[in-house]
């Protein structure tokens, strides 16, 4: 039986609420082909029957099982290649002399979902940074529960390790475990998993070196994005770095930023100011979306 | 830009060779590795960019062709990128040790053919003329 | 049904959907079809007019891949493959064998290694793959695309692979 509109609406409404990542119409049949092995494992017909279930009494943990099925395979490791290759020519260099006292470069990568980008830059961390007996800490963070621990858990399908990862990374720092490949321990020790909502103020942070904040903001309007601008720019350090997606910019969002080209790649460093920033107002924080 | 495809099976020359085209290479093929390294040879200095090559083939397998091309200095400008269903993390390893650039695991999306295709312009192994 | 290798479970048959899903939504999803679990109480009639097409492994393990299908589905996956309608028998036997040389390939890769993958087989007609005193099915996925029913099986050679398969 074809996925009922109904189940179709409920499904994409949770993944949109979880991930942030929107079904549109169209791929219906992706969420039956998706979903099917789930409704069968649950002793179910059919994915309709399968998303009553969840609609009248699904846990947790059911609800994280049908997110993570729709929304594997769908992001690409070093995305956009840019940052992570000014990364490895200007900012690590940059930041092994100015931390050579602490010998400490500490990250965020926000809005992480699942977990792509922290271990792209715990990648280049490594080949770059750890081999010099420094420390790396990378927090990730993310809106939603089934987020963190995917990238907790640090495995990923073939399929996913084909997305744009170098294949002498792959074999130097994932280990298959059947059909699937999983991050050695080197690289997930540098990574930690924390919930922040990046609408609403942040929980005790430390202060970073580098944030990577790609491709997040432009789904919120624009007074949260100054006021998530501006609530960055207090864990940076004064000479941190901040990247944004590639279409997105700072530039008339908040003049707290100057921008600087790196290669191809613009790189946002607090301007150096003593003016006390205005609290941001309480508003209503808007639900990111990714169209798929 | 040109690349070269290299599978003994006529439908997998068809499905990249389409790919490939739709990203704007002009393509040769051969179904085998000692088909491709005559194809090379009648090349001569119009050598392709990059050369797609499987790992069981007939006559000369992907792995050989490999290490006989990278024997040649003036075919060290070619990218070598395997695309195959040996998918162990011993034969990757292999792979990249006899000289391949990157390596993809059959089967696998037309988008993660691109971002690999992409990814070669970053190897440092791969020397420019 | 699951095949046991030294005490551990290697292979199930959602391994072999999941293999199989990769492969058709790889090469075969153009118009959003995919490859789905069969539910439906209509397998595969292996007794009509089937397209057999195989591949073998030697070594660690020793066993096959089978793909099933009838000759007009074999058509239809060719014709998806080639994005052309004019397809040849050769093309079409070239392109189910490529399919099941991907599953195959992918078997082999969770099973002992290492093992070497043989070139595709494909043959059609009244064939029937049985199970002998020297191989047995030991895993099978009976999965539907676009309506029509198709059979994933893997064999192995038993009496080879409790003597720790062939040096």
């Amino acid at each position: 039986m074809a996925l009922s509109s109904n189940a179709f609406a409920f499904v994409s409404d949770l993944v949109r609420r979880e991930s942030a990542i929107v079904l549109e119409q169209g791929k219906e049949y992706l969420v039956e082909s998706r979903l099917l092995p789930l409704a069968r494992e649950a002793g179910l017909p059919g994915v309709n029957e399968y998303v009553t279930r969840l609609q009248t009494g699904g846990t947790v943990a059911d609800k994280a099982a049908v997110v993570e099925a729709l929304t594997t395979n769908e992001t690409s490791w070093f995305r956009d290649k840019e940052p992570f290759e000014a990364l490895a020519t200007t900012v690590i260099p940059d930041l092994l002399q100015r931390n050579a006292a602490r010998r400490k470069i500490t990250i965020w990568s926000a809005a992480c979902s699942s977990g792509q980008e922290a271990y792209t830059i715990a990648m280049q961390m490594a080949e770059h940074v750890l081999p010099l007996g420094w420390s790396v800490d990378i927090v990730a963070t993310d809106l939603a529960g089934s987020m963190l621990e995917r990238t907790k858990a640090g495995r990923y399908s073939q399929l996913e390790v084909g997305r744009g990862l170098p294949a002498p990374m792959l074999v130097k720092h994932f280990t298959r475990q059947g059909t699937h490949w999983e991050v050695n321990e080197r690289l997930r020790s540098m990574v930690r998993v924390q919930k922040i909502n990046l609408a609403t103020p942040f929980p005790p942070l430390p202060v970073f070196d580098i944030v990577f904040l790609r491709n997040v903001l432009i789904y919120f309007d624009a007074t949260t994005k100054k006021s998530i601008l501006e609530r960055v720019r207090r864990v940076i350090t004064p000479q941190g770095y901040l990247f944004l997606g590639g279409a997105e910019t700072t530039l008339g969002v908040d003049d707290g930023w100057e921008r600087t080209a790196v290669g191809r790649c613009t790189v946002n460093r607090p301007r150096s100011a003593s003016t006390p920033t205005v609290a941001p107002p309480r508003g209503i924080s808007i639900p990111r979306e990714k169209v798929v | 830009m040109r690349a070269l495809v290299i599978d003994d099976s006529r439908t997998m020359r068809s499905v990249l060779g389409r790919q490939l085209h739709q990203l704007g290479y002009d393509v040769l093929q051969a179904g085998d590795g000692q088909e491709a390294l005559d194809v090379l040879e009648a090349a001569g200095g119009d050598l392709p960019d990059v050369a797609t090559v499987d790992w069981n083939m007939p006559v000369m397998d992907g792995l050989t062709f490999v290490k006989t091309l990278r024997q040649r200095a003036e075919w060290r400008t070619i990218a070598l990128m395997m695309v195959t269903t040996e998918a162990e993390q011993g034969q990757i390893v292999r792979a990249l040790a006899a000289g391949a650039h990157e390596y993809l695991i059959k089967p696998f999306p037309p988008e993660a053919f691109a971002e690999k295709l992409d990814l070669l312009g970053l190897s440092t192994a791969r020397e420019t003329a | 049904m699951s095949i046991v290798s030294d005490g551990e479970v290697v292979l199930t048959p959602t391994d072999l959907e999941e293999i199989a899903g990769w492969v058709w939504s790889a090469f075969l999803s153009e118009d959003g079809a995919m490859m789905s679990p069969l539910l439906a109480d209509a397998p595969l009639d292996t007794d009509g007019e089937i397209v057999h097409a195989s591949v073998a492994v030697h070594g660690a393990w020793n066993g096959q891949i089978l793909l099933e299908l009838t000759e007009e589905t074999a058509l239809d996956v060719s014709r998806a493959m080639l994005q052309t309608n004019d397809v040849s028998p050769e093309d079409v036997t070239d392109a189910v064998g490529e399919l099941v040389n991907m599953v195959g390939g992918n078997v082999k890769s969770l099973m002992s290694s290492p093992s070497a993958l043989t070139l595709p087989m494909v043959m059609s007609g009244k064939v029937k793959h049985r199970a002998t005193h020297a191989v047995s099915e030991v895993c099978r996925a009976d999965l539907e695309w676009r309506g029509k029913p198709l059979r994933v099986s893997v064999w192995s050679s038993t009496r080879e692979n409790e003597n720790g398969g062939t040096p």
